[in-house]
């Protein structure tokens, strides 16, 4: 590598990075306020991937209209999820002491589930269609159109997330919530309401980027889980429930490892974000962004 | 598992007759229960040097892409078309290591040169920096021994970055088909591993069989591992056609005989396919062509041009 | 989840000697398996106490001591590895304890660090380290040239059962022991609460880590069995995520605080997979995903737990 300095290694770590917030911020709501370890988030990205895909290729409607209904049907399945399986164990008292662990084995049964319907109903081939092809050129380095439409709508939607946490009423107290979480597991119903929306919001964010994802990589029933993976190394990176801290986490980790490749050599990819997974739980677990708690 | 199924099938359920499972690793877990009841199996999807040490009676592998003859393939095309530099992208899964173990002594000893070589774990994310590097190489082949997901990565990179070696190869996922719908006229000049194509004339039946998956379907076949169950399926039914269920007729017939499949002639020694030549395909106007060797070609190689905007 | 009640850490009543008898006669029979099982049978009796010995030894820390191991399938991918690297040139019941061992090393370097970290973190820590152990294996694997590993001429069915059903008793016991050992009451009151139990003047990090190098030990060993049976090494399978979440499933559903919890998350989990997939092949790994999901919330105390609920209000109608 002759300098990393270039537009093109930039543009690549920023759509990654872009898209890795989008995840994150997702699987970190949902932890931040109700401690759940979510598995199956990989999983949700890949329905929107489909989504897109079956709008795309049976409807003929490009992926910019695939965006709201994948977030639409994303967050119906939130409801869904958090109706079914996640009241009755946020309920009980027993489940609440080991809430992670048990959450755990619960999403990672939605994850099989989701993973095994998707092969039944779309089979195991990988499937993929052609958006926005055109190269557009930037500083020199060109790229292909869709590239660019990836980072524009994971920026515009993490954007946006971040500006309904601070202004709106109940993105306030979904923030409320974030902070206090053990006090708002126990009261009744107002946790009750914020806690579907956050579901729905954490799903629908995953069904969006599910949607980026399927212009740049095929979407296959079992493709989920490294996203899932990644997600988790943006939390931790971020600080477990620090929203801000997700964005810039996403951000970091895309850079990490398009520069880390570019310094050293695509085989230490997997290795290089591992690596800084284990080390920030063990030096820094609370993220680079928070304060430590007591 | 695959291994308990197929005991289970012959054991518990008293199968006549056994279609292979899909995968190298499954063939290798199956065949050790083959041996053991002595039941006959065509295979299918299965590429390694290693199924050459396997026990020969119960179990044949139709295709002619072993990865040590593939090397070969690939160098003598290369040196047809006079390339002298290579690059290498290796992912890190045992198919494509097992290729690359084989490419560099060949590569070595036709003299041509690697330039730039790189292996990725199978969930890479982005190729960036290893592909501008080896732009910066400017190799005259580029040798991506990638599966579907990388392999659409380095279409998409590649593309943005203007790698424009002559010769670009991605082993495995060009032959399905929605790589061809997601790149349209850039898949063109891209060449694959394969070695069936319904635009053999030499094979009166591979067109209709494509005909047949298409109007089934609605899409391709994918031309390596569809082509390869559909053989070996026609192997067996022939087989059985001629000499009934009883598994030691079959297993003489099968080792002995030629047998007309879509993929022409196909005739075994000992587990290996010895009439169907390895071959490299080619993406040629959205068609599927063999483009080495000569003699079994369906079209001349083309150099990859410029890819489209 | 995880109910303190059931278990009595100190007093050890005498066993009465029907029920050694008993339990010597059962073990017998399963030990004498492959005369009356086929083939088929003995394969699936092999990944019944596969599963036994993977669940009982995570017990060991994360049953007893409620830091839940999400990684432990590092500890079998170890195993294994060892037993395709040093299979040609070791006898194989060489190579078996010396996975074992490599396994608890790894344990111990890795358990130093890791078992500072607390709650969730520790969670995601263990699986983390174990991806990345996983990653570093596959770069060693490609940089000497390897495509994986085959394992010629492994042993037969038979006798990897023996030895599965050996690592499987020696598990359960191994959990019995510690269960009722001073180990084991300070795993728990670490559970109960970690500050207090230090207060008290328990050295929380030497147990904890005791804990984990023990955890390991026997699924290194069943990863160098299971090697041989499959006769083919790989690490992107043999370190797979899949062997962790399915060992943290079979030890929730059977009940994590009791030596015979695993042996009924086993039995129910290999049972139901027999079952579903040999009928609804396409359909059983949904089915398994919704029974998971359906145990977790309706029996949170595991099988061993509710059996347990049950026998006592019995008992006390009989009354």
């Amino acid at each position: 590598m002759n300098s990393i300095l270039t537009v093109q290694l930039l543009v690549a770590a920023l759509v990654l990075g872009a898209l890795y917030s989008l995840i994150a911020l997702g699987l970190n709501l949902i932890y931040g306020t109700m401690r759940l370890l979510n598995v199956a988030h990989g999983e949700v990205v890949m329905l929107g991937g489909y989504i897109a895909y079956g709008m795309s290729t049976q409807l003929g409607l490009n992926t910019a209209y695939a965006l709201i209904p994948s977030m639409f049907v994303a967050a119906l399945l939130g409801f869904a999820t958090y109706e079914v399986v996640f009241r009755p164990l946020l309920k009980k008292e027993q489940l609440l002491a080991r809430v992670e662990a048990n959450s755990l084995i619960i999403f990672f049964g939605v994850s099989i589930a989701l993973q095994n319907i998707a092969a039944l109903a779309f089979t195991a081939s990988p499937k993929s269609y052609r958006y926005l092809d055109q190269m557009v050129t930037i500083g020199g380095a060109s790229f292909a159109a869709y590239r660019l439409f990836a980072l524009g709508v994971a920026g515009a939607a993490c954007v946006g997330c971040m500006l309904f946490f601070r202004f709106s009423r109940t993105g306030l107290a979904i923030r409320a919530l974030l902070q206090q979480r053990t006090a708002s597991a126990l009261v009744g119903i107002e946790a009750d309401r914020i806690n579907r929306v956050v579901f729905a919001l954490g799903f629908a964010m995953a069904g969006l980027a599910g949607c980026l994802v399927s212009l740049t990589e095929p979407i296959s029933p079992f493709g989920g889980f490294s996203f899932t993976i990644s997600a988790f190394v943006v939390i931790i990176l971020g600080g477990l429930g620090n929203l801000l801290g997700s964005l810039l986490g996403g951000l970091i980790l895309g850079a990490i490892e398009v520069y880390g490749v570019a310094l050293t050599s695509s085989n230490w990819r997997s290795i290089i974000v591992y690596s800084v997974f284990v080390v920030m739980l063990l030096w820094r677990p609370q993220g680079l962004f928070t304060r430590r708690t007591t | 598992m695959a291994a308990e199924i197929y005991e289970k099938l012959i054991t518990s359920d008293k199968v006549d007759l056994l279609f292979s499972p899909f995968g190298t690793p499954n063939h290798f877990a199956v065949v050790p229960i083959l041996e053991r009841y002595k039941f006959p199996m065509v295979g299918s999807s299965a590429a390694s040097v290693r199924l050459r040490e396997l026990k020969p009676g119960n179990i044949w592998f139709p295709t002619s892409a072993f990865p040590d003859r593939m090397a070969v393939a690939i160098v003598q095309l290369l040196q047809a078309q006079n390339y002298k530099t290579a690059a290498i992208l290796t992912v890190q899964l045992p198919f494509a290591l097992e290729l690359k173990k084989f490419l560099i002594p060949a590569l070595d000893q036709a003299g041509i040169k690697v330039v730039a070589a790189a292996d990725y774990p199978a969930d890479i994310k982005d190729m960036t920096a290893t592909l501008t590097t080896i732009k910066q190489a400017a190799p005259a082949a580029v040798i991506g021994l990638t599966f579907p997901a990388d392999s659409l990565l380095y279409m998409q990179e590649a593309r943005e970055i203007g790698i424009t070696a002559p010769f670009q190869m991605l082993s495995v996922g060009p032959t399905y088909s929605f790589f061809q719908k997601r790149f349209g006229a850039n898949a063109n000049g891209i060449v694959m591993m394969g070695h069936w194509s319904p635009h053999q004339t030499a094979w009166p039946k591979a067109k209709p069989f494509f005909d047949a998956y298409v109007a089934k379907f609605h899409e391709r076949p994918e031309y390596f591992d569809s082509a390869l169950a559909y053989m070996s399926a026609e192997i067996t039914t022939q087989a059985v056609a001629r000499v009934g269920l009883d598994h030691d007729k079959l297993r003489q017939d099968i080792s002995t005989q030629t047998f007309d499949t879509i993929n022409g002639p196909v005739r075994f020694d000992g587990v290996e396919n010895v009439t169907t030549p390895t071959m490299l395909m080619q993406l040629q106007d959205g068609e599927a062509q063999i483009v080495w060797p000569k003699p079994a070609a369906s079209a001349p190689f083309k150099p990859k041009g410029a890819w489209a905007d | 989840m995880t109910e303190m009640a059931s278990s009595s850490p100190v007093a050890t009543p005498t066993v009465p000697f029907a029920r050694v008898i008993g339990i010597a006669v059962a073990l017998g029979l399963l030990a004498a398996a492959p005369v009356f099982v086929g083939q088929y049978g003995l394969s699936v009796a092999l990944n019944l106490f596969m599963s036994i010995a993977l669940a009982e030894s995570w017990l060991i820390l994360s049953g007893f001591s409620g830091y839940v191991s999400l990684g432990h399938a590092v500890f079998f991918g170890l195993g294994s590895y060892i037993m395709a690297v040093c299979f040609d040139v070791m006898p194989f019941w060489a190579a078996i304890p010396l996975g074992g061992i490599a396994a608890g090393v790894l344990a111990l370097v890795l358990g130093f660090p890791a078992l500072n970290v607390r709650g969730p973190y520790f969670v995601i820590l263990t699986f983390g380290l174990a991806e990345l152990v996983k990653f570093v294996v596959v770069t060693i694997e490609s940089a000497v040239g390897n495509f994986g590993r085959i394992l010629m001429n492994a042993p037969d069915i038979t006798l990897l059962y023996e030895l599965m059903f050996g690592l499987a008793v020696l598990a359960f016991a191994l959990v019995a022991v510690v269960q009722r050992s001073r180990l084991g009451a300070a795993l728990r009151a670490i559970r109960e609460d970690e500050s207090a139990a230090e207060t008290i003047g328990i050295n929380v990090h030497t147990a904890k880590v005791a804990a984990f190098v023990l955890s390991a030990i026997i699924p290194g060993m069943v990863g160098a069995v299971m090697a041989m049976r499959s006769a083919y090494f790989e690490p992107m399978v043999a370190f797979s995520p899949m062997v962790s979440f399915t060992i943290v499933t079979t030890a929730m559903i059977g009940g994590s605080d009791t030596p015979m919890g695993p042996l009924l998350g086993a039995a129910l989990l290999v049972g139901a997979s027999e079952l579903l997939w040999s009928h609804a092949p396409e359909v059983y790994n949904i089915i398994l995903g919704i029974v998971l999901v359906v145990f977790v919330l309706h029996v949170p105390e595991g099988i061993h737990g509710r059996a347990t609920a049950w026998v006592r209000r019995w008992e006390r109608r009989a009354q």
